[in-house]
């Protein structure tokens, strides 16, 4: 290696240290997530907007298929649990990418697709998505931080046992090993993950195991300690909500297209009119 | 590249590895945090392991009052430290939780190592909950779960893990489970039970004398305030291949005075990594984490990389590019202009020992002699010129005679460690010497006011009040002398003036009654620690800055001293007084044709002593100030510095970082350091010398600190003093050796050719007895340890001292004297001058007075607490390590020691803001509530600039300096009087 002389003034200057990069370069930096939460909440109010004008109006051709691009945009989510879950993602990190930016650009898509309507319902879907898509940036964005903090939070985990509290870990872990006999023979509890096939296997006993894996779960935290996936969890539970919104106004609109429109005409592809004149306790569609 | 592993054949890869981790051995210097950081290229707030500060809740009171002080073994509440990293689970709970199939965690059948594929791992964070001992860790950044899987890429290579690599306690250990356990119980070591959850967990812990403390004090953890991810440099977070180095160059680490022997691991011309040389006979490839902080430092995007000229108004801060030419063309003829006005003592130097040996005794010294000032400093009147003294009055040199070896310092069956947190300040060399005493059952006894690391690894912990170590040696040289305990043989033989010594103390009667009250330590403790000094069969007394920053520190040195002299514990093995570190005579000479003499002495010895020259110009005017490192974070008497530095015609900064002092600069110029300018850094501990080849390039234009004197010479006519050849830092080096006696046939190439890069001085007397000549004389007029002579009385009676230690006080402590007063502001103003200056210095006389008032008056005015500074922990070394984004992520905050009495009395929580004030100035820290300290004490560290870590105050703005030693003109840092309140401030005086 050879060094600069450093016997005479410099004549160009040199950079220090590079910068550092700690992720992969697909994967969502904090600027993306940043970005993805400006797509979701920003670019579905401009879309909301711009739809509100007379070239988007419900039901038209564009609108349709902004439609089916917005649902297409949000099944990935549900594709990205499955595969992981189920053994088919090979790069589970790049399904969790897509699966970020399919959410945020669903927003702006349905927003579109709305086209200025003010239906209450779809509305009302529209505005779960859009708090699905920021939940799941904001939790990116400040559960990381919360998620490394933990690292050496627990120091009272290394003080004497409680005997008890043993005791009964140590028992379910016996129980959870007599059910994996019928569920997974051969499978080791102690590294032993629900996957679904056992859930299609063995519905009931799988029940059973998962209650006493929440149980161990719960001793296994901090007494009286939330769930520090909990924003997560809720994270699930609104987009699975979502997920059967979008379902319930895939089959009014294709079957009950009377119904969605109202008293106008029916103006999209659809399987049925059903419905029309129908309304939800004095609520139109 | 490390120690090997003899896991690689097939039956040790049965087994089931874990780690064993030794609590009574860990310090909590969190170098394995480092190190793992490091060899996995993990980045702020990402980490596979962390070190845990635990604390007890309840135990008996410390200090005042009882007097007892409370070791650990008297029921103290234990300071202990826990290293926390994957369990490594037989029944692995992350492992289950994860939802990714196949799962991103799996566990090795046969090892049982549980890893994670970062691959896979879509940072669900299931594993990090479901983790019951905390264990897991995540990348913030990169989101997924980060985990010690006991560095499976060094196994793969038959090589231990990077944490038990450089632990320096020895507390870790890599192993087949089985084999640690039955090598611990066969030690009659107790493996503590912590698998409260079913678990199996494989990580083994051996239990601690004192239990493991609960309670983790919320400084030691992570600040809302730091872990930029943006700020981190390079190679953290980059890819293993981008980190392989492809040369490795045996050096030393330029932090501190440990100077352990490391390895430099380059890729491409940089720095990559920084490992612990493992054939070092010393350190065995153990480092503390500041060694390895140097890889931030050395690609720190953050260094100053261009020459600066101030555009604004002083200390607005504003800056522009300008080229080294023209600033150096520009500073020099302002220095020329100073000097026809003023006269050439109107420029004053000041460089930290962060720039090296060669900078502070060579470079600065051959320009300051040719150019004609005497006022030339470093920081040593900050850091230790008392010891230095005090060797030199009593033994007649600075050279300790004690080195670190197995057989020497390693050999006491006590140790008496007296104001010296080593296990902080040197964790390599505390490891070093913890592991012989706990191998041959030597005891250890810590004097300190707080208990520190030191004190919470030792037997017994006496918490004495701050300032009175002086009392608490003539109270045990009282019992020894006055039961005739003492080296009879030894004092007859070797020492001058013992008897006189003698015949004083009793006649005064410094006995342990007279000393409780004035140290706040019980009379028994201290009668029974007397006895068991002089009972030992090898005693080492350890002393550091607690004895050695104050202004009675000289005589305090002194006493100490003659402790160690009368019980026969001078120049042995297994006993001595050892105040590091060693310091030779170093001091290169111009011919007489090159030099100009000062016509005018220096103002002060210490530079806090030059501020009124500076802005009154008083006794003479000082113009122009040419230095390094940071002064206005860490001089004492801040606002009296600032004061002086804006009133100055010209100041030139030169320094890795921007930082206060370069607030106030008029030219900020970029310094490279350590590798980059190669040569000799520091002088070690224990007379080590180490050299370090010119490896990688500085960042941008900066340039080494040799390089700008030699510039400068050349544009103020001094360029035959300080020629071209001397750039080259060997030349340098070996044109310094040539006028040192002390350091006689250790040239560049004698060092080079060390095999582990250092050596000791003198050349080739390496054990304690060594230093003596052949007929046994010291360096003294006598040929004895002098504690009493005629010249000795002159020479201490011209500030006020005698040879023979009368006790003195600062003005902090309670009650009503003695103390030393001065009568002068910050310097000498009259025409006498120092004797125990080679170099022409102003006295700056003083007297003892009986009473205090200074004391009372601030007493009465509220200041009731005694405040006493000091290094920060492990990872930090003064101001510069608060730059390094780890150091930060470690100890973030500025804190505030503080015992539960009196955070009750003022009403704080732990880690909330409390405000301390002096008559000085006032700063707020956070609170760190804790049992480890004197009730009336409480601990602010040095080092926290608000630059660097967001303090807007240093403890610098609390001190008060004015109180100095009157021998060797020490900075009292450790003693000042203050009062505290909750809550913040606006930070004002």
């Amino acid at each position: 290696m050879r060094l600069k002389p450093l016997t005479s003034p410099p004549a160009a200057t040199s950079k220090p240290g590079s910068a550092v990069r700690f992720r992969e370069p697909w994967e969502p930096s904090v600027a993306a997530l940043r970005a993805m939460g400006l797509l979701a909440i920003g670019g579905g109010g401009v879309a909301l907007a711009v739809a509100a004008g007379p070239w988007l109006a419900p039901g038209r051709p564009l609108t349709y298929a902004l439609g089916w691009a917005a649902a297409l945009a949000m099944l990935v989510p549900p594709a990205f649990a499955l595969a992981k879950r189920s053994g088919r993602a090979r790069r589970p990190r790049a399904w969790f990418a897509l699966h970020a930016w399919a959410g945020a650009l669903a927003v702006p898509l349905a927003a579109l697709h709305a086209g200025g309507g003010t239906a209450l319902l779809p509305l009302a879907l529209l505005a779960l998505l859009g708090l699905v898509s920021a939940q799941g940036v904001a939790l990116r964005l400040v559960a990381g931080p919360a998620l490394a903090r933990r690292m050496g939070s627990r120091a009272e985990a290394f003080s004497p046992p409680d005997p008890a509290r043993r005791a009964a870990l140590a028992g379910l872990a016996a129980d959870k090993r007599a059910l994996l006999a019928r569920i997974g023979p051969g499978a080791e509890e102690a590294q032993f993950a629900p996957a679904p096939r056992h859930w299609r296997a063995h519905p009931v006993a799988m029940l059973r195991y998962r209650r006493l894996a929440r149980l161990e779960s719960r001793l296994l935290r901090r007494p009286g300690a939330p769930l520090a996936t909990r924003p997560r969890r809720w994270h699930i539970a609104l987009a699975t909500l979502l997920l059967g919104g979008l379902a319930a106004h895939v089959v009014t609109v294709s079957l009950f297209a009377g119904y969605a429109a109202g008293d106008g005409p029916v103006t999209w592809p659809h399987l049925a009119e059903w419905g029309r004149g129908w309304t939800w306790w004095g609520l139109a569609p | 590249m490390g120690p090997g592993l003899d896991l690689v054949g097939a039956s040790a890869m049965s087994a089931r590895l874990a780690l064993m981790i030794d609590l009574e051995r860990c310090i909590g210097c969190r170098s394995c945090e480092a190190a793992c950081k490091l060899e996995h290229g993990l980045g702020p707030g990402e980490r596979r392991n962390k070190v845990l500060w635990l604390e007890g809740e309840t135990a008996a009171e410390v200090g005042a009052g009882a007097g007892t002080g409370a070791g650990t073994e008297q029921g103290a509440p234990p300071l202990t430290f826990l290293p926390v990293m994957c369990q490594h689970c037989a029944r692995p709970a992350c492992l289950r939780a994860c939802p990714v199939r196949p799962a991103a965690i799996s566990k090795d059948s046969e090892t049982g190592v549980v890893t994670v594929d970062t691959d896979r791992c879509t940072g669900c964070g299931e594993c990090v909950a479901a983790c019951p001992y905390g264990a897991m860790g995540f990348d913030p950044v990169g989101r997924h779960a980060v985990k010690c899987d006991l560095c499976a890429e060094r196994r793969a290579e038959g090589r231990i893990t990077a944490c038990a690599e450089v632990c320096p306690g020895r507390a870790i250990e890599l192993g087949p489970r089985d084999d640690l356990a039955a090598r611990a119980r066969a030690g009659g070591r107790e493996i503590r039970d912590h698998d409260g959850f079913a678990l199996d967990p494989a990580t083994l812990y051996l239990e601690p004398r004192a239990g493991l403390g609960t309670h983790e004090p919320a400084v030691s953890r992570e600040s809302p305030a730091t872990g930029d991810m943006r700020t981190a440099a390079s190679p953290y977070g980059q890819p293993r291949a981008a980190r392989r180095p492809d040369s490795t160059h045996r050096g030393l680490c330029p932090i501190c005075f440990a100077s352990c022997a490391v390895d430099y691991h380059l890729k491409d011309g940089r720095l990559v990594a920084v490992t612990g040389a493992r054939d070092d006979p010393l350190t065995e490839g153990r480092i503390c984490p500041k060694s390895q902080f140097l890889v931030q430092m050395h690609n720190d995007p953050g260094r100053l990389s261009t020459p600066m000229k101030r555009i604004g108004a002083r200390g607005e801060g504003r800056f522009a590019p300008i080229s080294w030419e023209r600033a150096l063309d520009e500073i020099a003829a302002k220095l020329l202009e100073i000097r026809d006005r003023h006269g050439p003592e109107a420029l004053a130097i000041y460089f930290g020992t962060r720039t090296g040996i060669l900078t502070i005794r060579g470079y600065t010294l051959l320009f300051a002699e040719g150019w004609g000032t005497p006022n030339v400093e470093g920081t040593e009147p900050l850091c230790a010129t008392a010891k230095t003294a005090a060797y030199k009055l009593v033994q007649g040199s600075c050279l300790i005679p004690n080195t670190y070896r197995e057989d020497d310092v390693g050999a006491a069956s006590l140790h008496l460690i007296i104001g010296d947190n080593m296990a902080e300040t040197r964790p390599v060399l505390f490891g070093r010497l913890n592991d012989w005493r706990l191998r041959r059952g030597a005891r250890m006894v810590v004097v300190d006011p707080r208990r520190s690391v030191t004190a919470a690894r030792a037997d017994q912990w006496l918490a004495i009040r701050p300032g009175t170590d002086m009392a608490l040696g003539l109270a045990m040289c009282h019992e020894i002398l006055g039961h005739d305990l003492h080296d009879a043989a030894f004092c007859a033989a070797r020492i001058e003036g013992w008897e006189a010594w003698r015949d004083f103390i009793l006649a005064r009667g410094y006995d342990a009654d007279w000393a409780g009250p004035v140290t706040g330590l019980a009379p028994d403790a201290i009668r029974a620690l007397a006895r068991e000094v002089a009972a030992a069969d090898g005693c080492m007394i350890w002393s550091m800055r607690g004895t050695t920053q104050h202004s009675n520190a000289v005589q305090t040195n002194r006493v100490l001293m003659f402790l160690a002299a009368i019980t026969g514990n001078w120049a042995r093995p297994g006993g001595g007084y050892f105040n590091a570190t060693a310091v030779p005579e170093l001091t290169p000479r111009l011919p007489d044709r090159l030099r100009r003499a000062p016509a005018r002495p220096m103002i002060a010895q210490n530079p806090v002593g030059w501020s009124a020259a500076m802005e009154k110009g008083t006794p003479y005017p000082l113009r122009a100030l040419i230095c390094g490192s940071d002064p206005l974070t860490m001089w004492p008497g801040q606002e009296e510095a600032r004061r002086a530095f804006e009133a100055l015609d010209l100041v030139v900064h030169f320094d890795l970082y921007r930082n206060a002092t370069s607030e106030l600069a008029d030219y900020l110029l970029p310094a490279a350091t350590g590798i980059e300018k190669g040569g000799l850094n520091r002088v070690a501990d224990d007379r080590r010398l180490g050299w370090n080849d010119r490896l990688i390039d500085p960042p941008g234009e900066a340039r080494a600190d040799g390089w700008f004197w030699i510039e400068l010479a050349r544009r103020v006519g001094l360029a035959e003093a300080l020629p071209e050849s001397l750039k080259d830092p060997a030349a340098m080096w070996d044109r310094m050796v040539a006028d040192s006696p002390d350091l006689a046939g250790l040239d560049s190439a004698a060092l080079r050719a060390a095999p582990t890069r250092w050596k000791r001085f003198p050349e080739g007397r390496a054990g304690p007895e060594g230093l003596a000549d052949p007929g046994g004389r010291f360096p003294t007029p006598s040929g004895k340890l002098e504690f009493y002579t005629e010249a000795l009385e002159k020479r201490l009676g011209a500030v006020g001292l005698s040879a023979l230690p009368e006790y003195y006080g600062e003005i902090a402590q309670p009650g009503d004297g003695p103390v030393l007063e001065r009568l002068t502001d910050m310097a000498g103003t009259g025409e006498e001058l120092s004797p125990f200056r080679a170099k022409p210095t102003l006295l700056s006389p003083a007297r003892l007075r009986p009473d205090n008032p200074e004391g009372r008056r601030l007493r009465a005015a509220g200041f009731d607490t005694l405040l006493v500074t000091g290094r920060a922990n492990a990872p930090h070394f003064h101001s510069w390590t608060h730059h390094f984004w780890q150091a930060r992520e470690m100890w973030p905050d500025l804190y505030l020691q503080l015992h539960p009495d009196m955070a009750a009395r003022i009403g704080v929580e732990d880690g909330a803001p409390v405000t301390v004030e002096t008559a000085s100035g006032s700063l707020t820290a956070r609170a760190w509530i804790s049992r480890g300290i004197r009730p009336d004490t409480v601990f602010l560290p040095i080092g926290w600039s608000h630059d660097a870590a967001g303090a807007p105050r240093t403890a610098g703005h609390l001190i008060d300096p004015r109180q100095r030693d009157p021998v060797a003109d020490q900075a009292n840092l450790k003693s000042t009087l203050c009062r505290l309140r909750a809550g913040r401030q606006g930070n004002t005086p």
